[in-house]
């Protein structure tokens, strides 16, 4: 309860220990949920990080979400938000009515009404071309292979992203490749849909096994997809094969700081001065590699990288689009906002797209992923 | 990952661990699997509270450990205690600093209406030692069930009131949620008018430690102006907010200094070669992550913290297997009743370490020559009688790894 970003703001979630695990005692697992509330868990993880007993809290959370959810229907809504992938192509290829309509304010307040989609929270625009279809007329070269998980943001929503990874990796010395892959189910696991979730984990593993038995590793830039594809996949959807993945899965900047400990990190970098706040997601935490990003940031001569010590930004993926959840969200949020606005940074990190989305919501400045700073910084 | 030191545990002791690796230029490592018992059970720091008020801690403390000599305090020796404490204070610069009143304990009054002695104070609580014959009025939330504003009222001879929040008007509160409410402008300026309307010319406002987890003087001082009256924390149950800034402070320091933390995360397993330790596993399924190091500290604590684990037959130290001194039989653990004059033996149980921290068994024979061990884990202290548990913290996590780079 000390740490939950959920009940330090509303009195409406009794905290992580009342909810999942508490809630559960003595009954009959076919009885109807008691815990009404358990769907504001936003599924930070950060319960499990500071128990000191080392009860997975978070997980019995979801499995009461589930339980719940399923008993009392999805609405269309959920569908929606959650199977983004199914649009994003459709949409990278229309990006100019596509984006008219998701800012368009009466489109907005037809979404907010009929959906439920808030209208307060700006929906992230779609580019052209995606990242896969730059990737096609790119030629990656390098000694060593490496393939790359780029998300479904990433390809859709922030090109930029992925080329600076991918150019990021060429700069130390990888040919980049890019298995065949789809959404990795982590938006539907979020409202407890383990059966979607489990679906994409089945379309992904193999082409990702694949790649690992040919010899390759694979990266990921965005902490979320890693955490799901690294940990979820074997642990709580027990797909075939993810076992064997996951040793291979890396956090782009985890594999940079493995690089740097054998002295083959390409540290011939640019001076850059700048100040930076550097956030680090609560996937990233649950990772539990540290917060390599900011070590390999901290080399680069000029750049000053100051880590803003909050807990989650509130956003919780979809949580953060929900009406009627927009405004723990952003309450959660404010917190993130109001120290980053005290370190008046030029620009500010963070691994994961929600987040990145939430802090350009709440604060208006520049969100970077790490490996745009890191890219611009070295010299080619 | 190779590092210098792998600091396991990450309570105040394996905190202090840390902080004195790194500010020796140490590439340090610390992993714990929660955030230890700061934000449960510490709101002061309490270095020996059963030493009587009247006599300095420099005095009292010296000749304490000579009648101690097996005592962790007498393992590191006063003086390395001294500067462990100073090398604490170094972190909480003023306006937010721990401070003894003259140099020895001082009585200060809990939310479970006691009197505690300790001797290192957040500035924020030093006005409720002094609070007898003062004119005082106590405020509790309605809603918040760790702190009772009249019961503590009753004990200590002075008003207590019970606020409603508009905020949450049936709702349970929680401390952290109070703590963020106060750091808001317009919060404090609803209390501090519903404040004034009740005040009976009071000078003095008790509130419980819940004024914020930033900026905590902050806070105050800005109650102070709307309510002109001085205004003290009160130590209450569990969470402890103070505990809590405690834990931040040194989680952001550490981190500005480039150690790195692995939070939420246990050993699942220490790579043992003869009498060295070569690394740690961690199990975070389907992965196990290895980091190697050339030194070890363990800070696990007791049983709460997870360092020891009893069965129905003994108690064991899990991660190195190490031997913990302990009474011969479980009949032995406890006095007859609960709540006896004498120390539960159980209390005693822990890791024999010789003068330089390193673990030992009950022949004094060595047993690793790379793990140093600190904190609550080690036997020969009754950190609860003596009011003794972060001064252990402080003064064993500092010593260990000072020894640990100079022998």
């Amino acid at each position: 309860m000390a740490i939950c970003p959920v009940s330090r703001v509303t009195p409406l979630f009794p905290g992580p220990k009342q909810a999942g695990p508490g809630a559960q005692r003595f009954r009959r697992p076919d009885e109807p949920s008691a815990d009404g509330w358990i769907d504001l868990c936003i599924g930070c993880q950060l319960c499990d990080m500071v128990c000191a007993a080392g009860v997975n809290i978070s997980e019995l959370n979801l499995i009461a979400k589930a339980k719940y959810l399923d008993e009392k229907g999805r609405p269309f809504r959920d569908w929606l938000l959650t199977h983004a992938h199914l649009f994003g192509s459709f949409a990278s290829s229309f990006p100019a009515i596509v984006n008219f309509l998701l800012r368009n304010k009466a489109a907005r307040w037809l979404m907010d009404a009929v959906l439920k989609i808030d209208r307060r929270r700006e929906l992230p625009a779609y580019e052209s071309p995606t990242f896969r279809e730059w990737f096609r007329s790119h030629r990656s070269q390098g000694e060593d292979n490496i393939a790359y998980f780029y998300g479904c943001f990433t390809n859709t929503n922030e090109v930029d992203v992925g080329k600076a990874t991918v150019e990021v990796l060429e700069a130390n010395g990888f040919e980049v490749t890019l298995p065949p892959q789809r959404c990795c189910g982590i938006p539907m696991l979020g409202i407890g849909d383990f059966k979607g979730a489990r679906e994409m984990g089945l379309q992904n593993v193999p082409s990702l096994l694949e790649a690992v038995r040919s010899g390759l590793d694979i990266i990921f830039s965005s902490t979320s997809c890693g955490h799901m594809i690294r940990h979820e996949y074997a642990h709580l959807l027990n797909i075939p094969g993810s076992e064997e993945v996951a040793p291979h899965l890396f956090d782009l900047f985890e594999l940079l700081r493995n690089l740097r400990e054998s002295g083959k990190l390409n540290t011939r970098f640019k001076k850059l001065s700048m100040k930076a706040a550097y956030f680090a997601p609560c996937h990233l935490k649950s990772l539990g590699i540290g917060f390599p990003a900011l070590e390999i940031l901290r080399l680069v001569p000029g750049l000053q990288v100051d880590n803003v010590e909050m807990d989650c930004c509130g956003l919780g993926g979809m949580f953060g689009f929900k009406k009627e959840k927009y405004d723990i969200s952003e309450e959660i949020g404010k917190d993130l906002a109001q120290a980053i606005h005290q370190m008046k940074p030029e620009v500010v990190l963070s691994d994961c797209e929600g987040c990145r989305m939430q802090i350009r919501h709440l604060t208006g400045l520049k969100v970077l992923h790490p490996a745009q700073i890191l890219r611009d910084t070295l010299s080619r | 990952m190779h590092y210098d030191i792998i600091v396991i545990g990450m309570g105040l002791s394996g905190l202090m661990a840390a902080k004195t690796a790194v500010e020796m230029g140490k590439k340090v490592l610390i992993i714990g699997k929660g955030v230890g018992t700061l934000p449960i059970l510490s709101n002061t720091i309490d270095v020996l509270g059963s030493l009587p008020e009247a006599i300095r801690m420099k005095e009292g403390l010296p000749q304490w450990i000579e009648d101690h000599p097996e005592h962790p305090y007498g393992k590191a020796g006063f003086e390395k205690i001294d500067e462990a404490l100073s090398s604490f204070n170094s972190f909480f610069p003023p306006p937010y600093s721990f401070q003894s009143r003259n140099e020895a304990n001082s009585l200060i009054p809990t939310g479970a209406g006691t009197l505690r002695p300790t001797y290192l104070i957040p500035s924020t609580m030093m006005k409720g030692i002094t609070l007898k014959g003062k004119k005082t009025l106590v405020i509790g939330f309605r809603g918040y069930k760790d702190f009772y504003a009249r019961r503590f009222a009753d004990l200590f001879k002075c008003r207590g009131i019970t606020l409603s929040l508009p905020e949450a008007p049936d709702a349970e509160i929680t401390a952290t949620g109070l703590a963020r409410w106060m750091e808001q402008a317009s919060f404090r300026e609803n209390i501090a008018m519903a404040i004034r309307k009740q005040m009976k010319g009071e000078a003095l406002i008790g509130f419980p430690a819940v004024l914020g987890m930033h900026d905590p003087m902050g806070v105050r001082r800005d109650l102070e102006k709307r309510t002109g009256a001085s205004i003290f924390e009160i130590p209450v149950l569990p969470p402890s907010i103070p505990g809590m800034r405690v834990f931040n402070r040194f989680q952001g320091r550490l981190m500005e200094k480039g150690v790195t933390f692995l939070l939420g995360h246990s050993v699942s397993k220490a790579i043992l070669r003869g009498n060295r330790c070569e690394g740690i596993e961690v199990l975070h399924p389907p992965v196990v992550n290895a980091y190697t190091a050339d030194r070890f500290v363990l800070a696990t604590g007791r049983f709460i913290g997870g360092g020891l684990k009893a069965d129905l037959e003994r108690i064991d130290e899990s991660l190195f297997g190490l031997p913990v001194f302990q009474p011969h039989s479980r009949q032995d653990w406890f006095r007859e009743t609960f709540f006896s004059d004498q120390t539960h033996p159980i209390h005693q149980a822990g890791i024999l370490i010789d003068s330089s921290f390193r673990p030992m068994d009950e022949e004094g024979k060595f047993l690793f020559e790379n793990v140093w061990v600190a904190g609550t884990i080690l036997a020969h202290h009754h950190c609860i009688d003596e009011k003794s548990r972060e001064g252990i913290e402080i003064a064993t996590g500092y010593a260990a790894a000072r020894k640990a780079f100079e022998g």
